[in-house]
């Protein structure tokens, strides 16, 4: 029988016992190296997490305008709330704290129903509503205080800085886009501020002044911005209707919308500035062109027609400041589809614009291309856009032909954006006369600011109601430039659906609206700007190369100026 | 034959001096920890937690030291029946649950609520340990011996998992797994088992219905789930995160204090107690966890009867497999399983069971040298 060795057993149980011991450590030493790497590395990301909800609130920094004209600052405010363990079950004490905190005692009740150390009473009350609760001197009654982002603009940036939550965290616009850059630790305040690029001043004139245009042409609602077209900042945005950011409206609410960013337009004539720079660039058209509009010009089974049918050969520039669709879209089909095609592109209005802002819209690109879309979008119509878009291309046209991405953020004048070329300078100069021509003697008179040299472009759009044209329905714009023998600024106005009223002579053209509106905005806001008076002999050089009847018509308005000047009392 | 005929006995001055009072002063410190964080967690407050967390401990400590100075051979006779006891007990809440069609893990005794899951884990130790006793090694190694012991661990782990209930079920597993490891069962037979084990799960994987298996998915990552079971994962590892190398502070833990940390007093104190102390404290806490499983690991080597090392070997397991899990779980190592930190964690049920088991660990430790009757009653 073989013999039995129980020893054995307990030396390798002893063998096994080294086994576990051994495994046991290394268990721990996994636990202890995930301590380090959670602890020591991936900690940043997890840092930030914590600090969603620190203890005493978020604080964030100021957030200023160009000029360091306070938009958002923090302010520390009381919060009141409870140990509810402490807090007596009395319903008197409900009673009194529903009384002073001006809440159901029920609710209060309800809320101080629990286990838990603290709870929140009210996030923000009043030094007088606090020193009332002192008076009570209720047990387990606690105050902290927390910083409360305030909007001392209130209404007037609303739609760019946005808002944040009870927790001061960023919830919409630009704190939510730079939410972790605001942000900052608690009793660092004098952390640098956060620059915009919007100068208050320019934006309080903007908005007056586009509120002044709704009413007078009882127009719905409308926007304006004015960019800097060297640099792509942007130094006024404004939607209206608004609303004030200190009181946000519900996310449904029309006045939350933001018309520059968040709506898509067929923006009309106005994209004629486009369309002829482009094919002036490419070569397509020159400036002695002549266009035959005599006729409704006739693709396929359409017809495209003028709003006042020259029944003649035109010029280019003829064409340009009379504003004419059947001109411009034979310009358009000479170039043909592809050179279209390539240049909406290049200048950035087939895509969803940049910008420093959440819900920002893609265009509203037709999914086919024949001819007729050629020609339609060629005085914009059918590709819709938003204003955003629309002006950056603008601003690109006319500043030379560079494209530099729109921003709401101040940039350093020393370090300038890198841009991208898309039209050539004789092709920006050539559109740049046209715009100022089109001021001087075409459709956009109404936004003659005397000294400032301003160009532009009318646009007056059907606007579709539930994907319909309605007739009598439009969107009436002016994009302009100033001053234009070195343009500096671009602006956009838009109107929706302003009424033919008597201001307007019964007329609901953009000549009639959005062009005034945009002269009184650039003769406010030019000073503001520091945009000096353009000389006379610039301004006359300019008019020398100016077809004769312009010339003529320049110089009859120059001599009732002059008139209207020696009677006017100083 | 006198050495089997009566066992020496020890006066209790003999037993009271071979306790080891050092493993004991560690429990104690691991237990004055769990009060310190339960202090925090409630706000720097002795109630609700910390106060009875005190209470249940010196209730419990006191129970440790006289089942330690029990006869070990006590705990031998009783193995067969506790382990039965233990299994009905289980059938009973398992009955029970499917009445009440939920999950149900204990019994309702009136003041004291029987958790036999518990029971189970300490069960299966004594009757694991008593039955390899007597066994030699060529026992060990011959397969058809091997056939009752994987039952008494198969059997309570299903009813286990029936509840279910997957932190006890794995806990069940290891602690077997460590014992037949212990009494020296060939590596090659676990390397069977696992490989047995990798290649069934596909089928049973393919047999299941798609809402089964999503059921499994969500049980093994409930991460998937940011908003549901794997919010307290992610807030866990925030705070984890939060707490850097010295920690916020003790009563300065922002994530816990503002009851962002769900189960901040139970299954995640640890994460309670990182975010306050940081990495030193989670790491000094951890030492003193692995410092206890050592000592009692130490205990075994010393231990003379098979079933005393045994014992020794799957109380100290059953400790160290609590921690381990408990840890990773909220390090997001692995799954949430509900496993609390045996000793920090707010809960009267694991706190005594441990000290029960450290208890019984002692009094092994205590009679270490005693002999028991390979087969007493030939």
């Amino acid at each position: 029988m073989k013999e039995r060795v129980p020893l054995d057993s307990v030396a390798l149980g002893r063998r096994r016992i080294g086994v576990v011991v051994a495994t046991f450590g290394l268990l721990f030493a996994t636990l202890a190296f995930r301590l380090v790497d959670i602890t020591q590395f991936a900690a940043k990301e997890e840092r930030a997490a914590a600090l969603v909800l620190p203890k005493d609130g978020i604080s964030r920094r100021d957030v200023v305008d160009r000029r360091g004209v306070p938009v958002a600052t923090d302010v520390i405010v009381s919060g009141v709330g409870a140990d509810p363990r402490e807090v007596p079950k009395d319903p008197e004490v409900y009673r009194s704290l529903g009384a002073v905190l001006e809440r159901d005692p029920r609710i209060i009740a309800r809320l101080l129903d629990t286990d838990r150390h603290f709870i929140w009473l009210e996030r923000r009350i009043t030094p007088r509503q606090q020193a009332d609760l002192l008076r009570l001197g209720i047990p387990g009654i606690e105050f902290r205080d927390q910083p409360r982002r305030v909007y001392p603009q209130a209404n007037l940036v609303a739609h760019l800085i946005g808002q944040t939550g009870i927790d001061n965290n960023g919830l919409s616009g630009l704190e939510l886009v730079f939410d972790k850059t605001i942000r900052t630790e608690a009793g660092m305040r004098d952390r640098e501020p956060f620059a915009l690029s919007i100068d208050l001043r320019v934006q309080q004139a903007l908005r007056e002044e586009l509120a002044s245009a709704i009413r007078t042409y009882e127009a719905a609602a409308g926007n304006a911005m004015i960019m800097d077209v060297h640099t792509g900042e942007l130094l006024a945005m404004v939607s209206l209707p608004d609303f004030d950011a200190n009181h946000p409206v519900g996310p449904k609410d029309e006045r939350r919308f933001n018309r520059n960013t968040e709506g898509v337009y067929e923006v009309g004539s106005l994209f004629k500035a486009l369309t002829l720079s482009t094919l002036l660039d490419a070569g397509v058209v020159r400036m002695d062109d002549m266009w035959d509009v005599r006729e409704r010009l006739k693709i396929g089974r359409r017809s495209i027609g003028d709003a006042h049918m020259l029944k003649r050969w035109a010029s280019t520039t003829d064409v340009f400041i009379n504003s004419s669709n059947i001109g411009t879209a034979r310009m358009a089909l000479a170039g043909g589809r592809e050179l279209q095609h390539h240049y909406l592109e290049r200048l950035g209005l087939l895509e969803k614009p940049q910008l420093e802002l959440p819900g920002v819209s893609a265009p509203l690109v037709p999914k086919r291309w024949p001819d007729i879309t050629v020609a339609v979008v060629s005085y914009g119509h059918t590709l819709a856009v938003t204003p955003l878009s629309f002006l950056n291309a603008f601003a690109a046209v006319v500043n030379g032909g560079i494209l530099r991405p729109a921003t709401l953020l101040r940039r350093d004048p020393e370090q300038p954006v890198p841009g991208e070329r898309v039209i050539s300078q004789a092709a920006s100069d050539q559109i740049r006369e046209l715009l100022w021509l089109n001021v001087v003697g075409g459709g956009g008179t109404k936004a003659r600011v005397p000294g400032m040299m301003v160009g532009g472009k009318t646009g007056t759009a059907d606007k579709p109601v539930n994907g319909r044209y309605v007739k009598g329905v439009v969107i009436s714009s002016f994009a302009a430039a100033f001053p234009m023998n070195a343009p500096r600024y671009a602006v956009l106005v838009m109107l929706d659906n302003p009424t033919a009223n008597e201001a307007t002579m019964g007329f609901r053209y953009a000549s009639w609206n959005a062009a005034p509106a945009t002269g009184k905005i650039i003769s406010r806001v030019a000073p503001l700007l520091g945009v000096p008076l353009v000389p006379q002999e610039v301004e006359d050089g300019f008019l020398a190369k100016a077809p004769p009847e312009i010339q003529q018509e320049e110089m009859k308005r120059r001599g009732k100026e002059a008139q209207l000047a020696a009677f006017a009392p100083h | 034959m006198e050495l089997h005929l009566k066992a020496p006995t020890l006066s209790l001055a003999d037993k009271l001096w071979s306790i080891n009072w050092l493993l004991v002063a560690l429990l104690c410190l691991i237990g004055a920890v769990g009060y310190a964080v339960l202090y925090s967690a409630a706000g720097g407050s002795p109630e609700p937690w910390a106060f009875r967390h005190a209470v249940r401990l010196a209730a419990g400590l006191c129970l440790m030291l006289l089942l330690a100075l029990v006869d070990v051979r006590v705990w031998f006779k009783i193995a067969y029946p506790l382990f039965a006891f233990g299994v009905a007990l289980l059938v009973a809440v398992d009955v029970m649950g499917f009445a009440a069609k939920g999950a149900q893990r204990w019994i309702d005794l009136g003041p004291v609520q029987l958790q036999p899951s518990e029971i189970m884990k300490i069960a299966l130790i004594l009757v694991l340990a008593r039955w390899f006793h007597p066994a030699w090694l060529d026992d060990v190694r011959r397969p058809l011996f091997l056939v009752v012991p994987l039952l008494m661990v198969a059997v309570p782990v299903a009813l286990v998992m029936v509840q279910p209930d997957l932190g006890t079920a794995i806990t069940l597993i290891t602690l077997g797994g460590t014992l037949f490891f212990a009494t020296g069962v060939r590596w090659w037979k676990f390397a069977l088992v696992i490989a047995l084990v990798l290649a069934v799960l596909p089928v049973g994987w393919e047999m299941m219905h798609d809402y089964q298996r999503q059921r499994v998915l969500t049980f093994l990552d409930p991460e998937n789930d940011p908003l549901g079971a794997g919010y307290h994962i992610i807030q866990s590892k925030i705070a984890l995160g939060s707490g850097g190398f010295w920690g916020k502070g003790y009563l300065h833990g922002s994530q816990a204090q503002l009851n962002y940390l769900p189960e901040k007093h139970t299954d995640f104190a640890f994460t309670t107690l990182a975010e306050e102390t940081g990495f030193v404290g989670a790491t000094a806490t951890l030492a003193l966890f692995l410092g206890v499983v050592l000592m009692g690991i130490h205990a075994a080597t010393r231990a003379r009867s098979q079933f005393a090392r045994l014992v020794i070997i799957g109380l100290s397991m059953n400790f160290a497999v609590y921690a381990v899990i408990n840890t990773a779980m909220v390090m997001g190592l692995i799954p949430v399983v509900g496993i609390p930190l045996p000793m920090i964690s707010y809960g009267g049920t694991v706190m005594l069971t441990v000290l029960i088991g450290f208890g019984i660990l002692l009094s092994a430790d205590v009679h270490r040298d005693m002999p028991i009757l390979r087969y007493p009653r030939r």
